[in-house]
């Protein structure tokens, strides 16, 4: 027993781990350390592709004066969050219903199902918004064919080349290629809970609604928190399907921050300009991360103080 | 009595999976019709009366697309890319997870953090400098520079999961092997890596999907045509004045397969590593 033991601790020791892990490691520092410290220094630079060195005049927060001064920046912001915010919701509320629906009767239909859901998912985003474009297309189009048949709309629409309809459009994209990733998700999460529960709910009288509120939703709520954030993450930093569908318009009407960012790197070559947007874009979803949080905590802190009593009735 | 109970949870039955084929086929939708709009002339395409099983099904579009534009080549790089790219993530992050998961020192939960914190990092905070240092490097237009790039993701995302899958294998078999006078790293690859196949297999499905599907850095690396990968391709020719959706369509199945042919067959694998990286994470 005692040999087991110093067995283990000599097997877990050593010097050599450090040359195991020094080529991820030296991976990882030169693809992502350095480049993200370098695109915030750029941000404080004048510099340029042909020039982007420290031998640059240095102009303090002057790109961030420029981007924050300008209407395009804030169109951008306000573009991504309605774009992040719309996305992860639809894609969690339909995609839980899908998985509900998937465990509710197990079979051959719905471990089909299953594996078909997946395929929007796993085909490249720009492939995505081609096969949409196809759809929206505005004369002949399958969606304009269908919605004019069923009467809901009079003549075929130009979704994409219409102000009104154009974000609408395209987050519809991503929330098609973003619920199959909730369904698996979700459906793996309902499959942990014990099914004895259920049963005990069952006799004890509750149906099915308070079932779902009272069982499921704590059971699952660590998961779903952390699905919600690495979705929503995701979408705000999702450049792929708005590229290729829209290219930011019409008119920035689809502008996300990150492919304002692009843009003015790769199209205009305002690499400075650049690097500020790519700065403020994680700045501001870090800040709005904090503020969900914060809101979060204080709505906890309110309702737990709402249901205390002073004398506590029931313990257990 | 009973009766009426057996027919409650028949029909029931029969409502939810209903809904779920309803849900479903809402879903294939798009991808049906593509498939459908490929077998189509360009005519009956934008006619005005649709059909989703051709009149005069051809396989014209398929035949023109090898002629009219690069495809081979695309098709060549999307393949090359997505295989290098498995392997150098294999041989990275088993690496990484050998040593997170069989040694105890100084630095691990520090380092261990450091390669998880890395996906975090949006590719937009990254690409600007990567282009630059690509150039610098002359590897602009190579292979090498979009594989490189892919590891920011792909990266901390599996060695973060190889790491779960060796923790459970037991140590047991390292004592053996060691005691039979086995280095560490015939440990590694003689005991570890056989035992963790099915991780193995997970992470490089993983790998070839990030990397068959992935556009920005693609397009953003790669200038000359010649050297694209099918996405990229394929929204080149969608951008071009007066869409040829003939090509596009069958282009898009073209590229739409491997990866569906891919993740069918290794779903079970990749959902048990998305999972626990949800869970846990």
């Amino acid at each position: 027993m005692l040999g087991d033991l110093q067995m283990n601790e000599k097997l877990l020791k050593g010097a050599s781990p450090y040359l195991y892990v020094l080529f991820p490691l030296v991976v990882m520092t030169a693809t992502v350390l350095v480049p993200m410290i370098d695109t915030i220094r750029m941000s404080f630079y004048q510099v340029s592709f042909i020039s982007p060195g420290m031998d640059n005049p240095f102009v303090g927060l002057d790109n961030y004066r420029q981007v924050l001064g300008g209407s395009q920046f804030w169109g951008a912001l306000k573009v991504t969050v309605i774009w992040t915010f719309f996305s992860v919701l639809f894609q969690f509320l339909i995609g839980f219903y899908a998985a509900l629906l998937l465990h509710a009767r197990q079979g051959m239909i719905s471990t089909m199902a299953k594996s078909l859901f997946l395929i929007p998912w796993m085909l490249p985003g720009a492939l995505a918004a081609i096969i949409w474009k196809l759809m929206y297309d505005g004369t002949n189009g399958l969606l304009n064919h269908l919605l004019t048949k069923a009467h809901l709309i009079s003549a075929p629409q130009t979704w994409l080349s219409d102000p009104a309809t154009v974000l609408g459009a395209a987050i519809a994209v991503n929330v098609w290629r973003g619920v199959p990733f909730f369904i698996i998700m979700i459906y793996g999460g309902l499959q942990t809970i014990s099914k004895d529960i259920y049963e005990a709910a069952r006799i004890d009288g509750a149906n099915a609604v308070q079932r779902f509120i009272h069982l499921t939703l704590p059971e699952l709520k660590p998961l779903l928190v952390t699905l919600l954030i690495y979705q929503a993450v995701g979408a705000y930093n999702y450049i792929d399907i708005i590229t290729a569908l829209t290219g930011g318009g019409p008119a920035n009407h689809t502008m996300l921050l990150t492919l304002y960012a692009w843009q003015q790197a790769f199209a205009a070559n305002n690499v400075s300009i650049a690097a500020t947007i790519s700065t403020l874009s994680c700045l501001s979803l870090v800040l709005i991360g904090l503020t969900c949080y914060l809101f979060a905590f204080f709505v906890r802190k309110v309702y737990r103080f709402l249901n205390s009593r002073p004398y506590p009735i029931n313990k257990g | 009595m009973k009766r009426s109970r057996k027919w409650r949870i028949v029909a029931g039955s029969v409502a939810v999976n209903v809904q779920i084929i309803a849900l479903l086929l809402l879903f294939l939708l798009p991808i049906l019709w593509l498939v459908s709009a490929s077998f189509k002339s360009v005519d009956e395409m934008f006619s005005a009366d649709l059909h989703f099983i051709p009149r005069a099904l051809t396989l014209d579009n398929y035949i023109r697309i090898w002629n009219v534009i690069p495809y081979a080549a695309y098709l060549k790089n999307s393949l090359i890319i997505a295989a290098y790219t498995s392997i150098v993530t294999l041989i990275f992050s088993s690496l990484a997870a050998y040593s997170f998961s069989r040694f105890k020192y100084r630095g691990r939960k520090f380092i261990k953090g450091f390669m998880l914190a890395g996906q975090m990092f949006p590719a937009i905070l990254l690409i600007i400098p990567m282009f630059i240092y690509v150039n610098e490097l002359g590897l602009l237009g190579k292979y090498t520079a979009v594989v490189l790039a892919y590891q920011t993701f792909l990266l901390p995302f599996c060695s973060w999961a190889l790491t779960n899958f060796f923790n459970r294998i037991p140590v047991e078999l390292d004592e053996a092997a060691i005691i039979d006078g086995c280095s560490r790293l015939q440990v590694m690859y003689k005991i570890i890596l056989p035992v963790a196949v099915p991780g193995l297999i997970s992470i490089a499905t993983y790998s070839f999907l990030g990397s068959w599907n992935e556009f920005i850095y693609t397009v953003t690396l790669m200038q000359n045509n010649y050297r694209w990968t099918v996405p990229v391709g394929l929204n080149a020719l969608s951008n071009q004045y007066g869409v040829d959706w003939g090509l596009l369509t069958a282009g898009g199945v073209m590229c739409l397969v491997p990866a569906v042919i891919v993740m069918l067959f290794l779903q079970k694998f990749l959902i048990q590593g998305h999972l626990e990286g949800s869970i846990k994470g």
